[in-house]
């Protein structure tokens, strides 16, 4: 699943002025890519990964993902194309504190649904198993380090089989090996499967983990490999 | 299996949250179960109350209907207006004009016709039942019979003697109460009592003018009475039952006393007493030692030896005196010597607690009773009953009592048990009415004492030009209790009369019996414009014609409601503020879900599944403890501890019913408003945009 924007600019309202998050992004990512993001706080990189996540919509230019421009889907639409196709890896991790890791893993499939309760406990154990969690499967999510909880939200953003994952400062709330611990596990399964991994960070040893990357500054790429 | 999975969570996430704020969960969900149990509870008490008290208003005097003239200046109040006085109904001057058209109507069943009114009963007083004694037995020559109401005469010429000696402290008059004493002193002597048994009609006038009036009237007695077809009345209320004597007999001019009247203003003093603290003691479970109301009744009771007293002759005196002793040292309450007298005794018996009051209750009934008249009317007695008619004269009419009744399940409401019936031409009377043939007689009169029609504006000249012709000195000499000199004017009533006088003539209003219940509005209806054609009349259902009381339900239906609206709104408002406050508090976690494509009704149905399981929770809570509740009361039953509840209860007790609707209705309110009050919420949560889930970041 490749992405692809072209020209995109996006504006917030603040107050009776402007923000101009975005300037005139181009730009293409093919599927099985490991991107990151790079760049300081308030350069956009949050707003460029609404964007390819199908949060938001540009306020002008085209973001197709598959070639599918999302400006024209209704909110319905992009929600299912969210549930098909995307995992999200967030900042604060965004468990749901009063469910088991299990269930946290769990619940994009039954979002999504299709599948029978088996299969899911299969895929969702598959997962935990991958990021070393099986036996911490029945704990709270609140119950776990930092460290772990990420790698809950990992594997969460996973079990759909998505064929992109995006994920906005993934270790900003990691210690450096724990961070590079996430980064690596991400490396993996990107390794070892077809999905793509867009990720933002101003770290430069988890930029540097990174096969391709994009540096943006004040809305605008400032450069990329 | 997804949706169920999906619920499955849905439920797992909104029962999560409620735990998270337990204190916030337990004070809404504690509100909506207390609005829960007072729908269920509430409700369904207030459905067997008006049940019950529906069935009391209408077998025993309401029927499904009753009529009267539109000309009335007050509503019909069958039970009381809730003011004192009588209502000012007009009357309907001729029942066979409206009877054919009220019966020819399909769905009416009986009509009964009816007239209220008041009445003073006269009662005489203490000394002149004495003497009514005395004269009986003096007139069959009975030596132990004479010897026995002497001594109680004496007995109660030394109350009188003792009352006159504490007056001499008081009284501004000492020349009359030297008078007076030295009558007493007279009767009381032993060669008073020599020269009776010679001479007996001289003594007795002594007695009956001089030494009766010494004690004064007792207050007379407000009797209100119902005129209709006795025969009629019985056959169509079925709570109608007698309870002592016989039915009015068909065709016979004559009274029913209501028993509860009877036993409320009729019955000796120191019994109605203890029928009262056995009331509230033994029935209703009250305390005398708790009981403001029971003390005040106990204070008065132990004051009540005297017309227990005045009752008793001399053997019957020294008899009770020799059981009263035996009673209270088998109790130990009985310090004084053997030389205590009656009086002390009883003074002592008379003072009861809560420890001894059931036996005193027993051994008054079982020991005391037998030897005093316990009711100063009984069946086959007449009585006169005083009125002030309508047109402005006092009548007296004399009626003979032919028993006592009461309604069924209303035994011990005084407000159910204040009609005495009598028949319509006896109601007539009193009422004022002038028949065809009173008219004639009262011409015949004029003629006879040659009486003149005198123009208003001549009337001064006409009375007080010239000497006086006529100088009347009033005897006050009677010697019956109960007739009263101006008895005489009405003797001359016959005591029958023919069954068609209670067909037609005057009349108040008609109680109306329905075949069909159900269409009772469309029928008043109907008869409302039927009548009106004839005569200008009301028709209104039961509950309105019972007064006050019958509306008193709708009053506490309007108060309940009431409460459990603001119960309701409360708990309302405070769901929907904390699901809003919940909302903003979980921003990003609502956008984390839409973010992994949960869909704005996912949710939406998440706030919508708490508040329903909040209230599903609340509302199970609160119908158990109404169910709990219930059946509890069922089987120790409700105390009636008022007259009112009484009358509403239908008895003394009240045994309530579950009742399945509000068991479905009640808790099915609170979750579809619950439900509704976490609507806006719902909304607001759904539209949370998924990009909040990384808000923080920015």
């Amino acid at each position: 699943m490749s992405v692809c924007l072209q020209n995109v600019t996006k504006t917030y309202p603040l107050g009776d002025s402007e923000v101009h998050a975005l300037k005139g992004i181009d730009l293409t990512i093919e599927a099985g890519e490991f991107v990151t993001v790079a760049g300081p706080s308030g350069c956009g990189k949050t707003t460029l990964l609404n964007l390819i996540g199908c949060m938001d919509v540009p306020s002008s230019g085209l973001v197709k993902i598959d070639d599918r421009d999302i400006s024209s889907l209704s909110d319905r639409e992009l929600t299912r194309l969210r549930r098909e196709n995307l995992g999200f890896i967030f900042q604060s991790f965004n468990l749901i504190p009063v469910l088991s890791c299990e269930q946290n893993v769990e619940f994009p499939l039954l979002l999504k649904g299709k599948l029978s309760a088996k299969e899911r406990m299969r895929r969702v154990h598959e997962l935990l198993e991958k990021v070393g969690l099986n036996e911490q499967s029945k704990q709270r999510a609140n119950a776990l380090s930092g460290g772990q909880r990420q790698r809950v939200a990992v594997a969460r953003a996973l079990v759909t089989h998505p064929r992109i994952v995006l994920a906005d400062e993934p270790t900003a709330n990691l210690d450096s090996e724990n961070g590079q611990k996430i980064i690596s596990l991400m490396r993996d399964i990107n390794e070892n499967g077809k999905t793509t991994f867009i990720f933002s960070s101003h770290d430069p040893s988890i930029i540097a983990l990174a096969r391709r990357v994009i540096r943006l500054k004040d809305g605008l790429i400032a450069s990329q490999t | 299996m997804r949706i169920l999975s999906l619920l499955r969570i849905l439920s797992r996430l909104a029962l999560r949250d409620l735990w998270l704020r337990k204190i916030k969960t337990l004070g809404m969900g504690g509100i909506l179960a207390m609005g829960t149990f007072l729908i269920v509870f509430g409700l369904s008490l207030l459905e067997d109350i008006e049940g019950t008290m529906k069935n009391g208003i209408i077998q025993s005097v309401a029927g499904h209907l009753q009529l009267y003239s539109k000309n009335a200046k007050d509503s019909l109040a069958l039970f009381g207006g809730g003011f004192m006085g009588r209502e000012d109904l007009a009357e309907i001057p001729d029942y066979s004009k409206i009877l054919p058209s009220l019966l020819d109507h399909p769905n009416v069943a009986k009509v009964i016709p009816m007239g209220f009114e008041m009445a003073l009963l006269g009662r005489g007083n203490e000394s002149d039942e004495l003497f009514d004694s005395l004269r009986e037995a003096l007139t069959s020559g009975d030596t132990e019979e004479i010897r026995s109401r002497e001594e109680q005469v004496k007995f109660h010429l030394n109350f009188l003697s003792k009352e006159f000696e504490q007056g001499k402290k008081i009284t501004a008059d000492q020349k009359l109460l030297a008078q007076q004493t030295s009558w007493i002193a007279e009767a009381a002597s032993d060669r008073f009592w020599l020269d009776i048994r010679l001479g007996p009609e001289n003594k007795m006038q002594f007695l009956e003018t001089k030494i009766a009036p010494l004690s004064g009237e007792k207050s007379p007695v407000y009797l209100r009475y119902l005129g209709t077809d006795p025969q009629l009345f019985q056959n169509a209320f079925s709570k109608f039952k007698i309870v002592s004597g016989e039915m009015i007999p068909e065709g016979k001019r004559g009274m029913l006393l209501a028993s509860r009247f009877r036993e409320d203003f009729l019955k000796i003093l120191p019994a109605r007493k203890f029928d009262m603290i056995y009331r509230k003691k033994i029935e209703t479970g009250l305390s005398i030692a708790t009981d403001a109301e029971l003390k005040r009744i106990q204070r008065e009771l132990a004051l009540q030896h005297r017309p227990i007293l005045t009752h008793l002759d001399f053997y019957e005196t020294e008899r009770l005196r020799g059981e009263l002793v035996g009673y209270l040292e088998e109790r130990k309450e009985h310090p004084g010597g053997s030389s205590d007298s009656l009086e002390d005794l009883l003074k002592r018996f008379l003072v009861v607690d809560d420890s001894n009051f059931l036996s005193r209750y027993n051994w008054f009934y079982e020991h005391i009773a037998p030897l005093v008249r316990l009711y100063e009317i009984s069946p086959g007695q007449t009585i006169v009953l005083r009125s002030y008619t309508k047109s402005g004269y006092v009548k007296n009419v004399p009626v003979k009592v032919y028993g006592t009744y009461s309604f069924e399940g209303l035994e011990r409401s005084d407000i159910a048990g204040q009609f005495n019936i009598t028949d319509l031409v006896t109601f007539r009377e009193l009422y004022g009415l002038m028949t065809e043939e009173a008219l004639q007689e009262l011409t015949d009169i004029r003629k006879t004492v040659n009486t003149q029609e005198i123009a208003k504006e001549n009337i001064e000249a006409a009375l007080f030009e010239g000497e006086p012709v006529v100088s009347h000195e009033p005897d006050a000499f009677s010697s019956s209790t109960f007739v009263d000199p101006q008895i005489t004017a009405a003797k001359g009533l016959a005591e029958d009369y023919r069954p068609e006088a209670l067909r037609q003539g005057l009349i108040i209003n008609t109680a109306i019996f329905l075949r069909d219940e159900s269409k009772l509005v469309d029928t008043q209806k109907e008869l409302e414009k039927r009548i009106s054609d004839l005569v200008p009349v009301n028709v209104i259902d039961w509950k309105k014609a019972s007064g006050i009381v019958g509306q008193f339900i709708e009053i506490i239906r309007y108060v309940l409601l009431f409460g459990v609206s603001v119960i309701l709104l409360v708990a309302l408002i405070i769901i929907n503020n904390s699901m809003i406050v919940a909302t903003f508090e979980r921003t990003q976690e609502i956008g984390t879900m839409r973010a992994f494509g949960a869909q704005k009704g996912f949710i939406a149905g998440l706030f919508l599944i708490e508040a329903f399981l909040l209230s599903l929770f609340a509302s199970g809570v609160g119908t158990l403890a109404a169910w709990g509740a219930t059946v509890w009361l069922k089987s120790v039953g409700i105390p009636a501890v008022h007259d009112v509840l009484v009358f509403l209860f239908s008895g003394s007790r009240l045994f309530p019913n579950v009742n399945e609707t509000y068991m479905i209705a009640g808790p099915l309110i609170v979750v579809v408003l619950a439900s509704i009050s976490a609507l806006y919420p719902a909304l607001l949560a759904a539209s949370i945009p998924p990009a909040l889930a990384m808000q923080e970041n920015e």
